[in-house]
């Protein structure tokens, strides 16, 4: 789940909406159900005027209450099984996506250790 | 032979005279209903065998034929003597249980009905034509004396509350009216509530909960006039209300924001003419009661509203990939022209 949500983010709401369809995992239709809520729920109580002007600002998924069984095994033993439960929680902001992060150039890399050395200061000199 | 559409008989085995009673004497044979038309003449069964039998025409389905050997209790049915809650009272009485009567420790009170009662309908064309043509004096001359039903209301509100005079009260509901509204300017619910009934105050507030509201009264255009009075009773025959709907003819300006300061209805600084049926009401039978706002009607034939400045979508016919929106003939609903009351 938390793959699928760290994937999202920064993704136009349509964007998202293609991604989760196309994904094999089983969290992605939950996502998707939960992007398509949240877009209607823009439209009809927060007075947004285009649903695909929409993009998705946090998404992250919590460990949720979580429960224990036994799991048999063979030969008699016995080991702990976790059901495990998650939340899934999304913002949605209005307006275009933000542009992606540029990676630093090594121009800029250059430059900012040059900077730093000039930044120096010697104490005691003249 | 019985009519077959007569009612069956029941009888009990014992009874019978064509049954034998192989069963020892200390033995009771189980007892047995039939239903149906029996045949002149057949065998009943043994007390111990489980055998049904139905009969060429059955007015009643049920045949019931226990098939037991040991005796069991049966429990006595006592028939209830009473049915109603008073019988029951009076029968405990009688016996010498009292039970007093429920209190209610909280009780409903109804401050306000639940809708308008006998909606008046605004004639069509009203603050159309002016009054100096033929058409609109007859227009103008249309008056509350001619009602009788109206005039009977106002007698029966003079009963309840001997101050009131229907050629003064459309100016105090007026004042009410235009309090209400600026209220909702600062939303200040608790003085709305004292000018406003609760039927009315959800309707008013609930959508401009996280909106603001710039509401104006520049001026009215004409002297509002009462145009309808009704006095209708709530649950009980003595709990009487009375509703007056007064016609409004003023200049408002209205701007409505949204939570994020966006316009979203209406502008700021364009006033505009404005017809308002407004219904106000005023329990009668409480001496404490006061006239509040309780509902606008809306006539059939009145003008669309501003449209929004927002662009909203009207979901469309589901397309098969072969189909086209533009070739299919879609009508897009428009609204009925009902008079209806908010």
């Amino acid at each position: 789940m938390w793959y699928l949500a760290k994937l999202i983010r920064g993704m136009s709401i349509d964007q998202a909406l293609a991604q989760m369809e196309f994904s094999d995992k089983k969290g992605a239709k939950i996502i998707k159900e939960v992007l398509l809520e949240a877009q209607d729920m823009a439209v009809r109580d927060h007075n947004v005027e285009y649903r695909s002007n929409l993009y998705i600002a946090e998404s992250t998924s919590g460990r949720g209450q979580c429960l224990k069984r036994i799991r048999y095994h063979g030969r008699g033993f016995c080991g702990i099984m976790e059901k495990v439960y998650c939340h899934y929680f999304v913002k949605l902001v209005e307006g275009p996506p933000p542009s992606p992060e540029q990676p630093k150039t090594s121009y800029a890399h250059a430059k900012e250790y040059v900077q730093e050395l000039r930044n120096r200061t010697i104490i005691h000199s003249l | 032979m019985p009519h077959p559409l007569a009612p069956a008989r029941t009888r009990s085995l014992s009874s019978s005279p064509s049954l034998p009673a192989p069963s020892p004497p200390s033995r009771r044979p189980p007892r047995v209903q039939h239903g149906g038309l029996r045949e002149a003449g057949s065998v009943l069964p043994a007390p111990g065998f489980g055998l049904v039998f139905s009969a060429a025409l059955e007015t009643q389905p049920i045949t019931v034929i226990p098939v037991r050997t040991k005796k069991r209790f049966i429990p006595p049915v006592y028939e209830p003597k009473y049915k109603t809650e008073k019988e029951f009272r009076e029968h405990a009485r009688a016996a010498g249980i009292v039970i007093p009567k429920e209190r209610l420790e909280r009780p409903i009170h109804l401050a306000c009905t639940a809708g308008i009662f006998d909606a008046y309908v605004p004639p069509e064309g009203d603050a159309r034509l002016t009054t100096l043509s033929k058409a609109g004096l007859k227009q103008k001359t249309e008056k509350l004396k001619q009602s009788v039903a109206s005039q009977l209301a106002i007698r029966k509100v003079k009963e309840y509350d001997a101050d009131f005079q229907i050629k003064t009260f459309p100016e105090k509901a007026q004042q009410i009216f235009v309090e209400a509204h600026q209220c909702l300017n600062i939303s200040d619910h608790d003085r709305l509530h004292a000018l406003v009934t609760e039927r009315c105050f959800p309707e008013m507030v609930w959508d401009i909960q996280l909106k603001t509201v710039r509401w104006s009264f520049v001026e009215s255009l004409e002297p509002p006039r009462a145009v309808h009075v009704r006095c209708p009773n709530m649950v009980s025959e003595g709990n009487i209300y009375g509703q007056v709907t007064v016609r409004m003819h003023t200049r408002q300006t209205l701007a409505i924001y949204d939570r994020f300061g966006r316009l979203m209805y209406g502008q700021e600084d364009v006033p505009k003419d404005v017809l308002e049926y407004v219904v106000f009401e005023r329990h009668l039978t409480n001496p404490y009661g006061a006239w509040r706002m309780h509902g606008k009607i809306v006539p059939a034939w009145a003008p669309s509203k501003e449209p929004i400045p927002k662009t909203v979508m009207i979901p469309g016919p589901k397309l098969q990939p072969w189909e086209e929106y533009e070739e299919m003939n879609v009508e897009v609903q428009k609204p009925q022209p009902v008079q209806w009351h908010k």
